[in-house]
């Protein structure tokens, strides 16, 4: 026999939900959404909760009512993960009923990002400083610190498009390797390599290879093996960028001289 | 070497603030993840480069040494961990060593990209291990800490 569900257990598992699908689009490991969301449905008086948490999407099923939710967007934004744990905390303590909770987690998700014009410059200081890691001196700093500039000012042509995130890595590869190969030429400011490897720090995704790791360990099996297909398919991509960046300056080159 | 060192924390540290940038990193927590990843780097650096240890033994040490920093900094700030870790551990993970294996089979250099994947998987698996074993063994001395209290 089968009850009907009231409008406030419809909001508490609609909180559940919500946070869940926060901290999944936000780059959370699976093991902490489970997490996440047990907590609150302890918090909200609820019991027989069980949860299933992919990369792609979240199942939450409570006293035999099922909820599935689909996850289409994937990021990093760990200023949202760290405010939906705290949201999950408080209604774990029962300081939020699920009304603030709803209301709090509506205002997480409406969270803007940084300004472009910050962007521009935090991916210029990560390409430049990562080009010193990988052995180039001051002149490769200041290129590659031009070029992750350029770069991210053309990042939001491709943030909506489908499949901005493949499309994006492959242009920024090519983007990063034509112009550090180029500029090489006109100006010699060093270590080519060492200009492309930096630049195209901010594209590539260990961290998405470490936590697909960590999902691995914690026993998500499933996560772990869709995360690391994603951070292969990726890494492909901005080589292929580079590869046919590198090709076209040759190219140019040719041409030009 | 002190020089190779010096040039490594700086490069780490910056990259460490730009990227946490890039992730949307609390702002809060922009200079304790950045000197956690600029130590990360010159541990990996002077142990794999100049205390000839190898290589997933120098990436374990150091990630240990990062996710006991991030895990004491995260219960003085009240942050999760792992929000610290993130943005700390980009220095040391191997996103430029799986682009490098790709590259290699873009040029048809498979030899070359069949053991530079290798290398990336196990600097992985060293990294992950390292902040597995701290986060398990914080995790067990706080529960026992919460049922004594």
């Amino acid at each position: 026999m089968q009850e009907t569900m009231t409008g406030e257990h419809r909001l508490k598992i609609d909180q559940i939900c919500r946070a869940a699908q926060l901290i999944l689009e936000n780059g959370g490991e699976t093991y902490r959404v489970e997490e996440t969301a047990l907590r609150m449905a302890k918090g909200f008086g609820l019991q027989n909760v069980n949860i299933a948490a992919f990369p792609t999407s979240i199942f939450v099923e409570v006293d035999g009512h099922m909820r599935v939710t689909r996850i289409n967007r994937r990021g990093t934004n760990t200023t949202k993960l760290e405010r939906t744990n705290s949201v999950s905390r408080s209604v774990e303590r029962g300081e939020l009923t699920a009304q603030q909770a709803k209301e709090e987690l509506e205002r997480i998700a409406q969270l803007p990002g940084l300004p472009q014009r910050v962007l521009v410059a935090a991916w210029g200081l990560t390409a430049g400083s990562f080009s010193l890691l990988f052995g180039g001196g001051v002149g490769v700093f200041l290129a590659s610190f031009l070029i992750g500039m350029l770069v991210q000012a053309v990042q939001p042509l491709f943030s909506r498009m489908e499949m901005g995130g493949l499309f994006g890595s492959f242009t920024g590869g090519l983007l990063t390797a034509f112009l550090a190969q180029s500029a090489a030429a006109v100006i010699p400011y060093g270590n080519v390599n060492a200009a492309i490897a930096g630049g195209i720090m901010p594209l590539l995704t260990g961290l998405l290879m470490t936590t697909a790791m960590r999902d691995t360990m914690y026993g998500d099996l499933v996560s772990g093996m869709t995360r690391a297909v994603e951070a292969l398919l990726l890494a492909a991509s901005v080589a292929l960028g580079v590869y046919t960046g590198l090709q076209a300056a040759a190219m140019m080159g040719g041409v030009l001289l | 070497m002190i020089r190779d060192l010096i040039v490594n924390a700086v490069g780490a540290f910056g990259g460490t603030i730009g990227l946490s940038l890039l992730l949307n990193a609390p702002p809060r927590s922009l200079l304790p993840a950045a000197a956690t990843g600029m130590l990360g780097q010159v541990i990996y650096v002077f142990l794999c480069r100049y205390a000839g240890a190898s290589l997933l033994f120098s990436y374990f040490l150091a990630t240990v040494v990062m996710s006991v920093i991030c895990e004491v900094a995260a219960r003085v700030m009240r942050m999760p961990s792992t929000i610290l870790l993130l943005s700390a551990l980009v220095p040391l993970v191997p996103g430029y060593n799986f682009y490098a294996m790709m590259l290699a089979l873009v040029q048809d250099n498979g030899r070359q990209a069949a053991s530079l994947g290798m290398e990336a998987m196990i600097i992985v698996a060293s990294i992950a291990v390292g902040a597995a074993v701290t986060s398990v063994v914080f995790r067990a001395i706080s529960m026992r800490r919460r049922r004594r209290a």
